[in-house]
């Protein structure tokens, strides 16, 4: 168990990565959400996409903020493929 | 702290909640209130104390019909609102930036009752939907302060997941401090888990244009369905408006009219947004000039209407006065959830940053909304009777007297966290709601003489109620914070 100064460096090096890594997280949701949008422009159901859009967009950040490094990265990737996909 | 699941969702929603927090208590206790805004104008206006339900007649409107042609020929854009079993005068009503004010008329003749000027109810309205901001700004931190919401929702349910049904049933109020806030926090934050998250998202979802602007034509409904600038104040109605009304009855039944809204081209009966669930803005148009009717035209339908039914969810104009009960206490328990929360931020952060400025900040602003805009709120309401009548801009004012007292409380929780006795900060702010709020209804029967003795539950008797009840609530509040140790 890390004890003393090197318990608060840890600790504040592990908050400014989380702060750092929620910024990205929220960025990359809004630009999600941003291109879900996009995609859904024109069409009649177009309303349905943006209201299901604002839904994802904070379980998104949730679910990118409780996966693994490696695990956001590869919803980062899914994402758009499935944005694609869908639309 | 090890990088683990439950650390990372806590740290989320710790920080989340309290940056969002701060606000959302706010947009909270302003929404509350916001579901009577039409009742707290009238208690704002005791001048109407003394009408009995009147009943809407032809001639009464033609002749209000007649002052709304003097004001656009003077260039003001104003429209009518019509009598309801909430407000039951005619009103000729413009924006003044934050909320729709202007004169009441008696419906039966037109005549004019002089009431005060006043925002009343709509200045909480204002503060919740763009916290006195404007619709461009203050819309856009409440959208993002709703997303906030539901990432601290989302979060907080991951965290207590297992814990769920033992969190609705467990409330120690008098174990330790950090207990009991933690416990009212999470049986409020479960009690009210389907009530947050609907009104959050249904929110969110009808101020989305301020955050992606690019869908301004699917929810900016309001905006756009809102008295825009006449260009044409010359060509008015000078058809009278009774035989109109009359027609638009008879489309949309007997009274379901909302509003009228006159336009260079037409003059347009809106029909009631309690008279659906889906807030579709319905209207009839007449010919202004022969008051022919020239149009039928429906509202947005099928997938269309979502916008409507997200605005339906949300403002619930469409519901009985019990439904606006239900949504004000549910409204009230998220606020105190939050309040919770932002206690629990403070007392955790307190055992490692105990005395630095930072935390006095955090401390301050969680007294001043949490005790702070109550007592505003209340400070209001006195203002409007202490105010006199006659003065001009009074309105304004009033306005200045509700955001002057919550500076002044803003200034005190400051000056008491700075010094080490928030406790003693909580307390007195405390006891101001409590002398504001039992002396309320003593203001009311003092300067409303005339009325004041009636023997009916109206308006004037419910808010009086209310204000002493949250005065008592302070007075047991500040008892529970000078036992807690």
């Amino acid at each position: 168990m890390t004890r003393g100064p090197r318990k608060a460096a840890a600790k504040g090096a592990l908050w400014k990565r989380w702060l750092v890594r929620g910024a990205w997280i929220v960025g990359f949701a809004y630009f999600c959400t941003l291109g879900l949008f996009f995609l859904a422009a024109g069409r009649p159901d177009a309303m349905v996409f943006q209201s299901i859009g604002l839904a994802v967009m904070p379980l998104l950040i949730v679910v990118l903020f409780a996966l693994p490094r490696g695990g956001a990265g590869l919803v980062v990737l899914a994402v758009p493929l499935l944005q694609a996909g869908v639309l | 702290m090890r990088d683990i699941l439950r650390n990372r969702m806590g740290w989320l929603h710790a920080w989340v909640g309290f940056v969002c927090g701060v606000i959302l208590v706010v947009v909270f206790t302003g929404g509350s209130l916001a579901m009577f805004d039409t009742e707290i104008t009238r208690w704002m206006q005791p001048e109407l104390s003394g009408l009995s339900q009147l009943t809407l007649t032809e001639e009464g409107l033609n002749r209000a019909g007649e002052q709304v042609q003097a004001l656009r020929d003077a260039g003001q854009t104003v429209f009518l609102n019509m009598p309801s079993a909430r407000d039951p005068v005619l009103r000729i009503l413009h924006y003044d930036g934050h909320a729709f004010v202007g004169p009441a008329l008696n419906p039966r003749d037109g005549s004019d009752l002089n009431v005060r000027q006043t925002q009343g109810g709509q200045l909480f309205f204002d503060l919740h939907q763009s916290l006195y901001r404007g619709p461009v700004w203050g819309n856009m931190v409440t959208e993002l302060v709703a997303i906030g919401l539901l990432v601290a929702v989302f979060s907080g349910i991951v965290i207590h997941f297992r814990n769920l049904v033992p969190d609705l049933l467990l409330f120690r109020p008098f174990a330790a401090p950090g207990r009991a806030w933690l416990d009212a926090h999470l049986m409020a934050g479960v009690l009210m888990l389907p009530f947050i998250i609907m009104i959050t998202y249904t929110g969110a979802v009808i101020h989305a244009p301020r955050l992606f602007p690019m869908i301004s034509n699917g929810y900016g409904g309001k905006a756009a369905n809102r008295p825009g600038h006449d260009r044409a104040h010359g060509i008015a109605p000078s058809a009278p408006l009774g035989p109109m009304w009359k027609q638009a009855e008879a489309v949309y039944g007997e009274g379901n009219i909302g509003f009228i809204r006159f336009e260079p081209r037409a003059v347009s009966f809106y029909r009631s947004d309690a008279a659906n669930f889906v807030i579709t803005r319905d209207h009839v148009d007449f010919s202004p000039r022969d008051g022919q009717q020239i149009a039928v035209k429906p509202g947005e339908r099928g997938v269309q209407s979502l916008g409507g039914v997200m605005r339906g969810l949300h403002y619930a104009r469409w519901g009985t006065s019990g439904l606006r009960w239900l949504y004000f206490i549910c409204g009230a328990v998220g606020s105190a959830m939050m309040s919770a929360g932002l206690v629990l931020f403070v007392i955790k952060h307190r055992r490692n940053h105990g005395g630095t400025v930072r935390l006095a900040v955090a401390e301050a602003f969680t007294l001043t909304v949490t005790f702070g805009l109550p007592f505003a709120a209340l400070g209001f309401l006195w203002s409007n009777r202490l105010i006199a009548p006659s003065l001009a801009q009074r309105d304004l004012l009033e306005a200045k007297v509700f955001f002057l007292l919550w500076l002044c409380t803003l200034v005190h929780a400051a000056v008491r966290s700075c010094t080490g006795h928030v406790r003693a900060g909580w307390r007195e702010q405390a006891w101001g709601i409590a002398v504001l709020g039992c002396g309320l209804p003593v203001l009311d029967v003092v300067s409303r003489s005339g009325t004041a003795f009636a023997p009916r539950l109206d308006v004037y008797g419910v808010v009086d109620a209310c204000a002493l009840g949250f005065g008592l609530l302070a007075v047991w509040g500040q008892s529970m914070i000078a036992r807690s140790r």
